[in-house]
């Protein structure tokens, strides 16, 4: 498979994935042109690798990391925590998305490491050992990290979600 | 508390993701962004512009490590080497290295053509540097494809920042020249912006703020590195644009005026080919120059070429170091001019052959690498490096050449 093969057939995935890992949409394409830069530079032997996908994946989530080390990028990301007031009595066929948004600002919450792991879980579904290989650490720990992680958002979830999620970070 | 609320979370986390991934990728975009800048990050990589490099990548150059190559005398001054009581030339440890000078030759401040037009001379000269920066590396392009522009350029950088380790670099400044800004665009990453106005020794500059990402590998992984560079830019003469960076702004003004154009240097290499293959010509010509961290008055010396051929297409990239890398797994050992070395052969889907040498002790350098990328047929990387000439070894510099395919 050619770069460009590559990148029209799984760039949108890695975009994303990137976006999750971000929680930003601009940091994202930002990311992903970055790491695909360096893909490109180094093709010839990505491609052969057995998983393409884990490589990319394990060059977003460190790069992701580096980045956000940078003070010019430790801004808040815009969107639903844009500072306004979140709305505490949605109701009617609206309450599962603010549900999910509340869900989706406590997974922003979480640490970098937690939340790679729940993306790379619960949105690529990959195994652990596939996880531990993309963020560099053994099969026990990316166990450990979904474990707190879960328990974090369970108990976020019970004491009121969107508000909390906002207090906690405003604090 | 709604029924979602009520799944398992595991379940709705799942489904929340799924719903906050969705968006625009603007695929073609993503591309077109990611090759242009992948390609500028490996023509730098080629030039050995950056200097964390990882080891294993394609380089294409030759480096070769040696003591003793005329010094300026810097600062303003016109180069002046010094001579040792061995005989060798005594390099001042304030001065900015540079390689040996080319006499007789046209200056850029006599034609502003000549730059990037012969990649064995360097036609700018800094005459500063922040203080601490007193490794270089000079380079030379010369544009082997239409779209692309040739340039010249410096990079400083401390001694000590190890080459592998850029977490542990502190600083860095540059000076780059070229036909056109589009040329001077491969300094910048993606993220950079116009921050200002100022002037050059009289003439109006553009001031940028730009974000170098710059990659690293350890155990854990593969990083990227952000090292934020101020960069000054202005047009010396007709056809001849000038850009100077540095970590600040102040740094960066000083180099861009202390820049000369009056004096020209050479590019010479350890290497000469006795039959250079047909259709192939130097495209690149790097030298890098170290100061030792304990013996600030001891040079090393490295120079760099990369060969570009036409017909078939395809790039030669050779290297020697005073170091030794390891070699990739799956390598075959050879035997290249009495040396054991490896080998590692990789075939393309698009019938290309990639060919890499591993050697070390060839030459009394600490190891050579040679990386041969060539469509439609099996490379024979093996053979030219089995004919290819030694000129010299690291305390050898004389019988260095400005012409390998000479």
């Amino acid at each position: 498979m050619t770069f460009e093969e590559y990148v029209r057939l799984r760039g949108p995935a890695l975009v994303r994935f990137a976006r999750l890992i971000t929680g930003d949409d601009h940091l994202a394409q930002d990311l992903c042109q970055e790491v695909l830069a360096r893909a490109f530079v180094r093709w010839k032997r990505i491609r052969r690798t057995d998983r393409p996908d884990v490589y990319l994946r394990r060059m977003v989530v460190n790069a992701r990391a580096s980045w956000w080390r940078r003070s010019s990028n430790r801004e808040t990301p815009t969107g639903l925590d844009d500072g306004h007031p979140v709305d505490r009595t949605v109701t009617g066929h609206e309450a599962p998305i603010a549900e999910r948004d509340a869900l989706w600002r406590q997974v922003r919450d979480l640490s970098d490491r937690q939340r790679a792991v729940v993306v790379l879980r619960y949105y690529e579904d990959l195994d652990d050992a596939t996880i531990a290989e993309i963020l560099g650490c053994s099969a026990v720990t990316v166990r450990t990290h979904a474990m707190r992680a879960l328990a974090a958002l369970r108990s976020g979830q019970t004491t009121g979600s969107p508000v909390a999620a906002q207090s906690r970070r405003a604090s | 508390m709604t029924d979602d609320v009520r799944e398992d979370i595991e379940e709705r986390l799942s489904r929340t993701l799924h719903a906050h991934a969705d968006g625009s990728a603007h695929v073609e975009e993503l591309l077109s962004a990611a090759t242009g800048r992948g390609r500028v990050l490996r023509r730098r990589r080629r030039l050995g512009a950056v200097v964390g490099t990882v080891a294993g990548v394609a380089a294409v150059v030759v480096l070769a490590a040696f003591v003793g190559l005329p010094v300026p005398g810097g600062h303003g001054e016109s180069p002046r080497p010094g001579v040792a009581a061995s005989g060798s030339p005594t390099p001042d440890p304030h001065s900015v290295p540079t390689p040996p000078r080319a006499k007789g030759e046209t200056t850029a401040a006599g034609n502003p053509d000549v730059v990037a037009s012969d990649t064995r001379l360097f036609h700018i000269g800094p005459r500063w540097t922040p203080d601490g920066l007193g490794n270089s590396r000079w380079w030379s392009y010369k544009a082997d494809e239409p779209h692309e522009s040739g340039s010249e350029g410096v990079t400083f950088w401390a001694p000590g920042d190890s080459r592998d380790t850029p977490s542990r670099w502190r600083a860095r400044a540059e000076v780059m020249a070229a036909h056109n800004t589009a040329a001077l665009e491969e300094a910048f990453n993606t993220n950079r912006h116009l921050a200002g106005t100022t002037t050059v020794s009289g003439r109006p500059a553009q001031i940028y703020r730009a974000s170098a990402a710059e990659e690293y590998t350890n155990k854990p992984g593969h990083y990227v590195r952000v090292l934020m560079t101020w960069y000054v830019r202005w047009q010396a003469a007709p056809g001849l644009w000038m850009q100077a960076g540095a970590t600040t702004l102040d740094d960066a003004k000083h180099i861009a005026v202390a820049t000369r154009f009056d004096t020209v240097y050479r590019c010479v290499t350890p290497v000469r080919f006795p039959t250079a293959p047909a259709g192939i010509s130097v495209s690149i010509c790097a030298m890098r120059i170290d100061r030792a961290p304990s013996a600030p008055d001891r040079l090393t010396y490295e120079s760099s070429l990369a060969f570009y051929a036409t017909q078939p297409r395809g790039t030669l990239s050779l290297e020697f170091t005073a170091t030794r890398r390891t070699p990739p797994r799956g390598s075959t050992p050879v035997t290249v001019q009495g040396r054991t070395g490896h080998q590692v052969v990789y075939a393309h889907e698009d019938g290309s052959f990639t060919e890499e040498l591993y050697v070390p002790g060839l030459g009394g350098f600490g190891e050579m690498t040679a990386d041969l990328l060539k469509e439609n047929s099996r490379n024979d990387l093996l053979d030219m490096m089995n004919d290819v000439r030694i000129l010299g070894g690291p305390d050898r510099i004389t019988g260095w050449t400005s012409d390998p395919l000479g």
